[in-house]
């Protein structure tokens, strides 16, 4: 018979490969033995599951199966080496018989087309040479703290690959098949591996590819969509492409008929037999009938041109899937439109043909362009460097340019690290990336580490047509497109003519001799500066449009790029000037065939905008007009200097509304500038003050209320509103004492943060809300104790009562306060709040004292309506009846699941458990002993350490720093907030607001049992610390019940303590706002408090590191530091590794913390001021955060005992995690 | 919210027929035997096995080089104030809420967020079940993931 090619065969029907490999292995219940064969016996390993192996040691079972699927129909079998990697063999300790394997595996997939094609000369056989995705991932982090690090790197999987297919060939394969791919760069390798194979060897070798969907998100585990995926490979040319694995044909229909529709190659499909089940008999659900039905809708669609089976099919449904299709329509390869293909995440497709559309690349990721980045990169300061490349992405740049060209970086070092940092960034890593530097090994060293297809920018002919051919093929290979700049060996073109011949010269040389694709090209003709009062550099812009348009005209598919700021420099300083030049020019560049441009979209003017005569004056300059045209500009520019966008952009326009819309939109807006001028005219006009705040006033508060009870407004704002609204009252104030008889309606809200506790930001947003909305609120402030609130709310007339704590000793002094009201009668309804409380607990532990209604409230949004409710005489009783139904409830549920309490393991086995961690381990030394304090670290240095992400949850954004600042809902209102602290926080540092003061001990110390012995430094004990173990019943194998005695030697060791304060400053600076009924402010600097001595407390700990000798190799980043990478942990008493609180008083006594810091702690062991922080270190490199979780009555006896202290104690302090 | 009443099958005989299956589809490494055992006994029904069988394969096939993730389940479970059991409760309604709003995400990304569910502040003093706890987290905050 006439032998044809595969691509004769595929362009007149349906190919059909073979299916799983595994699955038919499965069915000979190979044992250890027939995996190692005689060969392998004295593997160390086991060897069982190393099915490529069988290749060597069973050829005969694999040749068998290849068999069977040719009999069932394929025409095309996979060789068994899916994991014939060395890496993937590493797992077996195989690696030296990585390439036999596909040698051998090559040799027998042909033998056996050969063998059946003999036996039926009618069919035509191939053999595809599997290339599996191995077990590592080049652009994905195995570790989750360290999402820069890589466990493989591109060239070593080239390298792999390389051998794999090289192997392949020369066992005989028909075509090279990459296949499962969930991460894109790994393809990327294997096709640059076969291109260079290719080259080698002289000839061509079709290539099918295929990638793995991973589920209905219909990405790939390396997060690309199937278009993006599509762009990043095409540049191989593939014969074909398709998808495999992971889903069932029905799931994988979607991203078939998408890829069909965009792919100018063949199409292949082999989907697993459904989903797996492994509970089914052949692991997977879908019988031959079910899988070869959903497939033929796929041929009759059009959809296919070459179908099998992955995980799960057998020759079974090879059988039934030819049956079915063999005589269906090979689907038709479609006329794609060409265009610039490029990708991150997702698919960037930029037609050069008739598109006027502007894709602008972001050049804030530059350090030769952005200052502000540049020292980010020298600081290593990386994590707020990404946020510099999301802040471009969310302004709408398509593109991102990254640039560390600067003489004191690494910047090859730079670029790879940024590149697989924003590899992790989906919200940034989404746009192509556009990879910048004038030194090629940078340049490579980004290629190799993006998946998506970006641009190289740039390349040119300065150094000759060698090096450009070099740096082109190369480009081509690694599948990028590429910026090629108009300069030559004599230098850069400056007018029109040279521009053009370099630009087509360079043309010429990529598409005939390098092979380039034309619509990878993009020419940057070079934007130069205009208006410099030199009469050659007049037509430098004219020079640009044209030669772009003539360029295009002559190089067709070519995209043209320029850097657009370049044109007005002679105008900088003048950015009103400036923003209507970069305007005009994209304006008539654009048209003559600019499709992008390095720009910063807050630099551009809407043309439309442009004042007349500035636009025409510019335009004279652009277009090169006459010869006056730059005198002019500069004399009439002289008017616009100095003049910044925000004050051309302050709209005025609400002042032309009506007085209550007037008053509305500043309180909506929290704008204070005219809120006086507002309220006095609407108390000339109603004459009442009280009417103002009832009238105007109230109706405005009425829009904030709402919007924020739709979720339309968030907490930050309406704590703006509040301060808007304080201001109108207290203008109004001295009024209203000249008017008797006011007797305002308002409810009286009593509200105190409960004795013992001194956290107050929850309490002071509640106060804030009601009184916004209307509520007479008495705020009482912190620890203020039961007596004082009843006779506050006896004197007021209270009508409800909001108790408020953070520290969990706090919840039982609200059963206190609310027992205690009872017991004189109060029966008016209590609200519970703090990050502690429970709508639960409140229902079990506090209700159950009180007649009144206690209403737990989560959250600060919900606290109008509970209050409106419990006061409304029409609601009032169908409220509280749910209420006390609810929580009825919530009571019964909590005792009948008591019983399934988890079972406590005895204290003396949880004690026998300890894992020995200092049989290999000797404790570091550390430099000094003894207690050192600090008091004049700035807050400056401290503010490095700020780990932001509970500061907005402070004001209810419920997200993680970066990303709430890009987060849907949250991400505006997050923006303003975080620009108010950074505002705030620079203010304290510049004018040295706050006195952090802090306490370090680092003493001897000794285990001993449960306890830690500390010494002095003539080694006599100077305290005992008292911890606790974990004693739930663990399922592990052989359980560790942890606790942290286990860190410290029994020998000789040492273990940190320390206590920072940002001190009492952080209350007096926000007093100060308070006393001009700023809350926002006030508010805003408490919790910017909070997070300084969380951020102290971190960087105490890295000096307690560095003297300890650990921490000063350790090269972590801030941000990682802040991720807390490093070696050690730094528990705090009352948390979960170490829950008694009392414990502080040790700390405290260690350090004399009192007379040192002038901190104190409150008779609940809340800690005041209240910024502060206080913790044990312990330097064991296995030491680790846990939770206690439980413990029992007998390590409960014990540790009172240890301590000193009664049982009833004991459990009083420990209640929440004894377990009776 | 998820029933506490879900009738527990006899697993042993799950055990004895699942058991194989489950072996040969996993690494040593990446799920022990004892762990299998546990698994099906943990599990209420076939359906719930299934679920987590699932989820482990995807882990598998998607973390190859970390095969010891599997592993991960039982440690977080270890660390939590709650059995295997309510374990896979709360998977379940945490792939009901995921198939409902049209979405899916990473198994490992799932088992953390339960686990920082066990840790949240309201689930401290009193302990809800973690299948509820769950619930309750995703009704108030919804999933970022």
């Amino acid at each position: 018979m006439t032998k044809n090619t595969i691509e004769e065969i595929v362009r007149d029907r349906i190919m059909f490969m073979d299916g799983a490999m595994g699955t038919m292995i499965q069915r000979y219940q190979l044992n250890e033995e027939d995996f190692r064969g005689e060969r392998f016996t004295e593997s160390k390993i086991d060897l069982k599951g190393n099915n490529d192996l069988l290749s060597i040691t069973r050829p005969e079972i694999i040749k068998e199966i290849h068999t069977k699927y040719l009999a069932a129909g394929a025409d095309i079998i996979e060789t068994n080496t899916f994991s014939a990697t060395k890496i993937a063999q590493a797992d077996y300790e195989l690696e030296d018989v990585a390439y036999e394997l596909n040698v051998e595996s090559a040799k027998i997939a042909k033998e056996a087309c050969l063998e059946f094609e003999k036996n039926n000369p009618d069919r035509q056989c191939f053999v595809a040479g599997a290339l599996g995705p191995t077990n590592k991932t080049a652009s994905i982090s195995p570790d989750v703290n360290n999402p820069a690090y890589r466990a493989i790197t591109f060239d070593e999987l080239v390298e792999n690959y390389y051998q794999q297919a090289k192997g392949l060939v020369e066992g005989g394969v028909d075509i090279l098949l990459p296949e499962t791919t969930f991460d894109t760069l790994n393809i990327k390798a294997a096709i640059f591996a076969i291109t260079k194979l290719k080259e080698e060897i002289g000839r061509d070798i079709p290539v099918m590819l295929s990638v793995t969907i991973t589920d209905a998100s219909g990405r790939t585990l390396s997060g690309q969509t199937v278009e993006a995926f599509w762009n990043s490979v095409k540049h191989a040319k593939p014969f074909s492409v398709g998808i495999n694995c992971a889903l069932g044909a029905n799931e994988m229909r979607p991203y078939i008929e998408e890829l069909s529709k965009i792919s100018d190659c063949y199409i292949s499909c082999y989907p697993n037999a459904g989903l797996p089940n492994p509970l089914s008999d052949t692991g997977y659900d879908e019988t031959p009938e079910q899988t070869s039905d959903n497939l033929e809708e796929f041929a009759q669609s059009g959809l296919i041109n070459i179908v099998g089976g992955c995980c799960g099919t057998t020759p079974e449904h090879i059988h039934a899937i030819r049956e079915k299709l063999s005589d269906l329509q090979t689907r038709q390869i479609p006329n794609v439109q060409q265009a610039m293909s490029l990708s991150g995440l997702e698919p960037l497709n930029i037609s050069s043909d008739g598109n006027t559309q502007f894709y602008m690349v972001g050049e804030r990721t530059n350090v030769t362009g952005s200052p502000r980045f540049a020292k980010l990169i020298k600081n290593d300061d990386f994590d707020t460097a990404l946020n510099v490349a999301r802040q471009q992405v969310e302004n709408g740049a398509n593109i991102i340019d990254i640039n560390f060209d600067e003489g004191l970086l690494d910047s090859k070092a730079c670029m790879v690290k940024f590149l697989n940092l924003i590899a992790s960034e989906p919200d940034i890593c989404k746009v192509p990336i556009m990879i910048d530097s004038s030194k090629w090994e940078v340049l490579e060293a980004g290629l190799k580490c993006i998946q998506g297809k970006g641009i190289v920018n740039s390349i040119s002919l300065k150094e000759g047509e060698e090096e450009f051919k070099r740096h082109a093929s190369l480009i081509k290979a690694y599948g990028a497109a590429a910026v090629v700049m108009a300069f030559d060996e004599k230098g850069q073109a400056a007018t029109k003519e040279d521009k053009v011949r370099i630009c087509k010269r360079a043309y010429d040389i990529l598409v005939d001799e390098v092979g380039f694709n034309p619509y990878d090209i993009i020419f940057d003709p070079n934007v130069l500066t205009v208006g410099t009062g030199i009469e050659e550099h007049d037509s430098y812009a004219m020079d640009f449009i044209e030669a772009v348009r003539e360029i295009k005209a002559i190089c067709p598919g070519a995209l043209f790029s320029g850097g657009i700021s370049n044109v007005s420099f002679s105008f900088r300083g003048n950015n009103v000037v400036r923003e209507a030049m970069h305007s005009i020019f994209l304006f008539h560049a654009i048209k003559a065939g600019l499709n992008m441009g390095i720009v910063n979209a807050g630099m551009l003017e809407v043309y439309e905008e442009i004042k007349p005569e500035l636009k025409e004056k510019v335009e004279d300059v652009i277009l090169n007009r006459h010869p006056d045209a730059t005198e002019n500009l500069i004399d009439y520019a002289e008017q616009f200097k100095g003049i910044t966008k925000k004050a051309r952009e302050e709209d005025n326009a609400w002042r032309e509304g009506t007085l209550q819309e007037r008053i509305s939109h500043a309180l909506v807006k929290g704008i204070q500038k005219y809120i006086e001028v507002d309220v006095e005219e609407a108390r000339q006009e109603l004459k009442d003050p009280i009417n103002v705040i009832e009238g105007p006033l109230m109706n405005g508060m009425k829009i904030v209320g709402n919007l924020f009870g739709e979720g339309k407004m968030f907490l930050p704002q309406v704590v703006k509103s509040a301060r808007v609204m304080k201001q109108a009252v207290a203008y109004l104030e001295p009024f209203m004492e000249k008017v008797e008889g006011n007797d305002s309606n308002a409810k009286t809200f009593v509200i105190a943060t409960v004795k013992g506790d001194v956290h107050d930001i929850g309490k002071n947003i509640v106060a804030v809300v009601l009184a916004c909305n209307g509520y007479r609120v008495i705020d009482l402030g912190v620890m203020v104790s039961c007596d004082d609130i009843i006779k506050s709310i006896k004197e007021n007339n209270a009508s409800i009562i909001g108790l408020s704590g953070l520290i969990t000793p706090s919840l039982d002094e609200m059963i206190t306060n609310v027992k205690e009201f009872k017991r004189q009668e109060i029966d008016i309804p209590v609200l519970i709040g703090g990050a502690t409380t429970s709508a639960t607990h409140t229902a079990v532990k506090i209700a159950p004292h009180s007649d009144a209604p206690i209403v737990q409230v989560g959250d600060a949004s919900l606290v109008v309506e509970i209050c409106n409710n419990l006061l409304s005489k029409n609601n009032k009783e169908s409220y509280v009846k749910e209420l006390k139904e609810k929580q009825a409830g919530l009571k019964n549920y909590f005792e009948k699941n008591k019983s399934d309490s988890s079972r406590i393991e005895d204290f003396e086995v949880a004690k026998s458990s300890i894992p020995d961690l200092f049989e290999d381990y000797t404790p570091s030394k550390p430099s000094f002993t003894g207690v050192e304090y600090y008091f004049d670290i700035k807050t400056e240095e401290i503010a490095k350490y700020i780990d932001w992400s509970p500061f907005f949850w402070t004001w209810e954004l419920k997200g993680v720093y970066p990303n709430i600042l890009s987060h849907k809902r949250y991400g505006e209102e997050a923006k303003k907030l975080f620009k108010d602290a950074e505002k705030f926080l620079a203010r304290i540092i510049d004018e040295d607001i706050f006195k952090p003061k802090a306490a370090l001990g680092v003493f001897k110390a000794k285990r001993v049992g449960e306890d830690v012995i500390l010494f002095d430094e003539d080694n006599n004990e100077i305290e005992t610390l008292n911890f606790l173990r974990q004693q739930k019943a663990k399922n592990a194998e052989v359980p560790t019940y942890h606790s942290l005695v286990d860190f410290v030697s029994p020998k000789e060791d040492y273990v940190g303590t320390f206590v920072v304060t940002i001190g009492n400053e952080v209350e007096k600076f926000a007093s100060t706002f308070e006393k001009i009924n700023d809350d926002y402010t006030a508010i805003l600097v408490k919790a910017i408090g909070d997070r300084l001595a969380e951020a102290y407390a971190e960087l105490i700990h890295k000096k307690a590191r560095d003297i300890w000798g650990y921490g000063q190799d350790e090269s972590l980043s801030l941000e990682e530091i802040i991720k807390e990478k490093y070696k050690g942990i730094r528990p705090a008493p009352g948390y979960p590794a170490c829950p008694d609180h009392t414990e502080k008083v040790k700390l405290w006594s260690l350090m004399k913390i009192e007379e040192n810091l002038g901190a104190t702690l409150t008779e609940n062991m809340a800690m005041n001021p209240p910024s502060s922080v206080s913790g044990y270190i312990f330097s064991h490199p296995k030491s680790k955060y846990f939770n206690i979780l439980s413990i029992g009555k007998d390590q409960l006896e014990d540790y009172a005992k240890r301590k000193d202290m009664s049982f009833d104690e004991a459990k009083k302090w420990l209640q929440t995690i004894y377990q009776d | 919210m998820v029933a506490n009443n879900i009738s527990r099958l006899r697993m042993s005989d799950l055990e004895t027929k699942y058991f194989e299956k489950i072996r040969l589809s996993f690494p040593e490494k990446f799920i022990n035997d004892r762990q299998i055992r546990l698994l099906i006994n943990s599990c209420p029904d076939q359906e719930h096995l299934h679920m987590v069988v699932q989820y482990l394969g995807q882990l598998l096939q998607s973390n190859s080089d970390q095969k010891t993730k599997g592993a991960l389940l039982f440690e977080l479970c270890d660390e939590s104030h709650y059995d295997l059991a309510q374990w896979i409760e709360a998977i379940k309604v945490f792939k009901d809420y995921l198939d409902k709003e049209g979405r899916a995400t990473k198994f490992e990304h799932l088992l953390e967020y339960i686990g920082c569910s066990c840790e949240s502040p309201e689930n401290k003093l009193l302990k809800y079940r973690l299948p509820d706890l769950v619930d309750k987290m995703l009704t108030e905050y919804g999933y970022v993931g």
